[in-house]
């Protein structure tokens, strides 16, 4: 037969769990805006029973085992992924927009019209060769051509030097979160379920983002993180990401090592960077360079053949020594006196040959058959296009991992209304567990009655 | 299956939902603004090969045109150069003709030579005229064309014309094409044969002061010749006039349908424009008040 005493400790035993209940509540509800919270439950489970003869089994109350954060396994190893891939191609798609936003306005100064602007000069001179206005003209606009070919260039050696500072802040970053995540793995005591805490996830999930890492949960609670099949982290021993800027100044991923090894594919942001980088970057300035020394080699090549108005001839339009759109310029004596533009192949003669072949080179094909302005619009373009391609994919990566992201807030997140219809629920059952011990005492006092 | 909404993704939802209003809005207010869909290149990049491409071939056709309008307007002038030649040298042969006739008399002769001087100084002027800053018949300035030994009263005794590289220009047009534009002053002062003709003007002249009508015979045959020359360059000019014409047609049919294009490319239709933006206002008011109602509602707030 149970003691009175047996159901004070049930009443006060279930004012303790409901105590812990509404304080997890209170904590989900204090959390409510904290990102990377997982909302953490109560979970109750029966006292110990207590068996009373003959064969009379009582409960001894209730109590809260444990309080879990409510977290889907396969959703975390779903959301890694996904965030590894929006990662990717938003740190891509964000670059390339950047890039292709800087090389101009259809409807502003851009290199295909400024090219085109060059080739009218050089028609119009044609039109009149023995013209100074024509020369000066041209001389401004040739001026301009440079301008735009020097502005881009500095647009492009901006783009780069982000980059590079990009990668660079990404590994700093990354071998952050590994040197953390190494002493967590330290800092583990006693038991650990097989629940990653909150703290951990984040760090875990940002290093995922950043390098496409994986990880896994051991049996002690540890994290053990790699990169494809090269271990990052195991127990307190991490393997930091090592990188040294190339020749050039630039970081290749060959140059990227982890420890000493080096890395086969990149992923996450630091992929999408590199991927940038190397396929778009720098082909893109190699191309505009290989471009403008195609431009002031034809030109310079027909220029020196003529004659000017002053009967000089031997005269080079562009600097000859130029190695790409950084450095075009006017020559010298071109820049100082437009009376040096040639226009005739004769020096007894007004005759418009020479200026009519430079123009002509706007439609003269190289051995792929495309003219110099086909061939930046084809640059621009491939820019264009391939900013919006990569654009649809991360749009479609974001997608998926806002599905994901929903799925585990679904699970995980924090709701006002059911914190709230918990904070009713578990405060009802600390009422009615304080409602017994009052029972408890009026039975009490009918028993000391008795005795009075 | 319900699924759980959490407080976050309740506000996150509809911070973002605003945004994407309030980005399309912006968007509709600045293509209603300018009535351009795309202005940058990142703007629609899958467009942005046929803009370029349009643009290009545009500025390309505004060039041939100018190009075009400036050979027209040479070969007008020069048109009416050959023409006032053609006057010229037809009162000059009128003038040999008169002179020619024995029956003239000395005096007489005289009195044409004198007229005939004032017809040669005026041919010599046409052969020299200008256009803009340079001459009609295509020839350098300086060193001067012409070596001239002129009469101590001026008039002129000898002519010769130095031969040089000089020649008739062209310009560009579409495909590689090229388009002669005006001709050289060889081509106007010399005949097929290589003669140049305005020494039978000189040789009349000279024929009629000094009262020889055999000499004033033989210079009417060189007249002659010089008409039919002027003759042949006038029905050439003529001939290369009504080509230009043509081409220049070809080239505004061309341009405006390029044009066209580009408008189609680039610019947006404004009535469209406007309704998409109005459509626009109106999802984002919308948008803000759903949001206004849906964030004030909370349990709490019914707890009695």
């Amino acid at each position: 037969m149970p003691s009175v005493n047996s159901t004070l400790a049930i009443a006060r035993r279930a004012l303790l769990a409901h105590q812990t209940a509404l304080s997890t509540t209170g904590e989900n509800i204090a959390n409510v805006n904290t990102p990377g919270y997982a909302r953490r439950r109560a979970e109750f489970t029966q006292g110990p029973r207590v068996i009373e003869p003959p064969g009379l089994v009582l409960g001894s109350g209730s109590q809260v085992e444990r309080v879990i954060p409510v977290r889907d396994q396969l959703i975390e190893a779903m959301i890694s992924h996904a965030q590894n891939e929006r990662a990717y191609y938003s740190a891509l798609s964000e670059s390339l927009q950047a890039l292709a936003a800087g090389l101009g306005n259809l409807e502003g100064p851009n290199l295909p019209s400024a090219l085109s602007q060059f080739w009218d000069a050089w028609h119009a001179l044609a039109r009149d060769p023995s013209s100074l206005p024509a020369r000066v003209n041209l001389q401004q606009v040739a001026q301009g051509l440079v301008s735009q070919f020097h502005q881009l260039a500095r647009h492009l050696n901006f783009q780069r030097s982000l980059t590079n500072q990009h990668i660079e802040n990404t590994i700093k970053e990354a071998n952050q979160l590994l040197s953390r995540l190494a002493q967590a793995n330290g800092n583990l005591t006693g038991s650990h379920s097989q629940v990653i805490d909150d703290e951990r996830l984040e760090m875990v999930e940002r290093l995922a983002a950043l390098t496409g890492a994986t990880y896994r949960l051991e049996d002690n609670g540890a994290l053990t993180i790699q990169l494809g099949t090269t271990l990052l982290l195991q127990g307190t021993v991490y393997h930091p990401f090592n990188i040294t800027p190339s020749q050039d100044g630039n970081y290749h991923p060959s140059t990227l090592t982890i420890g000493d090894v080096p890395i086969p594919q990149l992923k996450g942001e630091l992929g999408g960077v590199f991927e940038f980088l190397i396929q778009d970057l720098l082909p893109l300035i190699s191309h505009l360079d290989s471009l403008a020394v195609r431009l002031v080699q034809r030109v310079n090549a027909l220029h020196l053949q003529g004659w000017s108005l002053n009967g000089l001839t031997n005269i080079p339009f562009f600097h000859p020594e130029t190695s790409g759109i950084q450095d075009i310029a006017l020559a010298e004596p071109i820049s100082r006196d437009p009376r040096l533009i040639v226009a005739s192949l004769f020096s007894d003669s007004v005759d418009n040959t020479i200026a009519l072949q430079i123009a002509g080179l706007e439609e003269e094909r190289n051995e792929e058959g495309k003219s110099i302005s086909e061939e930046t619009a084809l640059i621009l373009t491939a820019i264009g296009t391939r900013a919006g391609e990569v654009d649809a994919i991360r749009q479609s990566a974001q997608a998926s991992y806002q599905q994901i992201e929903n799925w585990r807030d679904a699970v995980s997140g924090v709701s006002l209304d059911e914190e709230l219809t918990d904070l009713l629920r578990f405060e009802n059952g600390y009422r009615a567990a304080a409602r017994l011990i009052s029972t408890v005492q009026t039975m009490m006092e009918s028993i000391l009655e008795m005795v009075r | 299956m319900i699924r759980r909404i959490s407080q976050q993704r309740l506000f996150s939802s509809v911070a973002e939902q605003l945004q994407t209003r309030l980005f399309e809005l912006t968007r509709a207010h600045e293509q209603v603004t300018t009535g351009k869909v795309v202005r940058k290149i990142s703007d629609q990049p899958d467009k942005i090969g046929q803009i370029l491409t349009y643009q290009n071939k545009t500025d390309r056709l505004k060039t041939y045109r100018e190009n075009l309008t400036v050979a027209l307007s040479r070969w007008e002038a020069t048109s009416g150069a050959l023409s006032h030649l053609g006057d010229l040298l037809s009162q000059i042969k009128t003038l040999a003709i008169r002179g020619a006739n024995d029956t003239i008399g000395e005096m007489g002769r005289k009195a044409l030579a004198a007229e005939v001087n004032s017809l040669l100084e005026e041919v010599f002027n046409s052969l020299n005229q200008n256009w803009g800053n340079e001459r009609l018949f295509i020839a350098p300035n300086t060193p001067s064309p012409w070596e001239v030994v002129r009469s101590d009263e001026g008039s002129i005794e000898t002519l010769h014309l130095n031969r040089t590289n000089n020649r008739a220009r062209s310009i560009a047009l579409e495909g590689g094409e090229f388009f002669t534009v005006g001709l050289s002053l060889e081509e106007v002062a010399l005949t097929p044969n290589e003669d140049l003709w305005i020494e039978s003007l000189i040789q009349l002249k000279e024929g009629l002061e000094a009262n020889e009508g055999e000499g004033i015979r033989r210079s009417l045959e060189g007249i002659e010749r010089a008409l039919d020359h002027i003759s042949f360059l006038q029905s050439l000019t003529g001939a290369t006039l009504a080509r230009a014409r043509l081409i220049h047609e070809r080239i505004e049919e061309s341009l405006t349908s390029s044009q066209h294009q580009l408008s189609q490319l680039t610019d947006g239709d404004i009535l469209e424009l406007i309704t998409r933006f109005q459509q626009e206002q109106i999802a984002y008011q919308s948008a803000l008040a759903v949001s206004a109602k849906l964030l004030s509602l909370n349990l709490l707030d019914m707890r009695r």
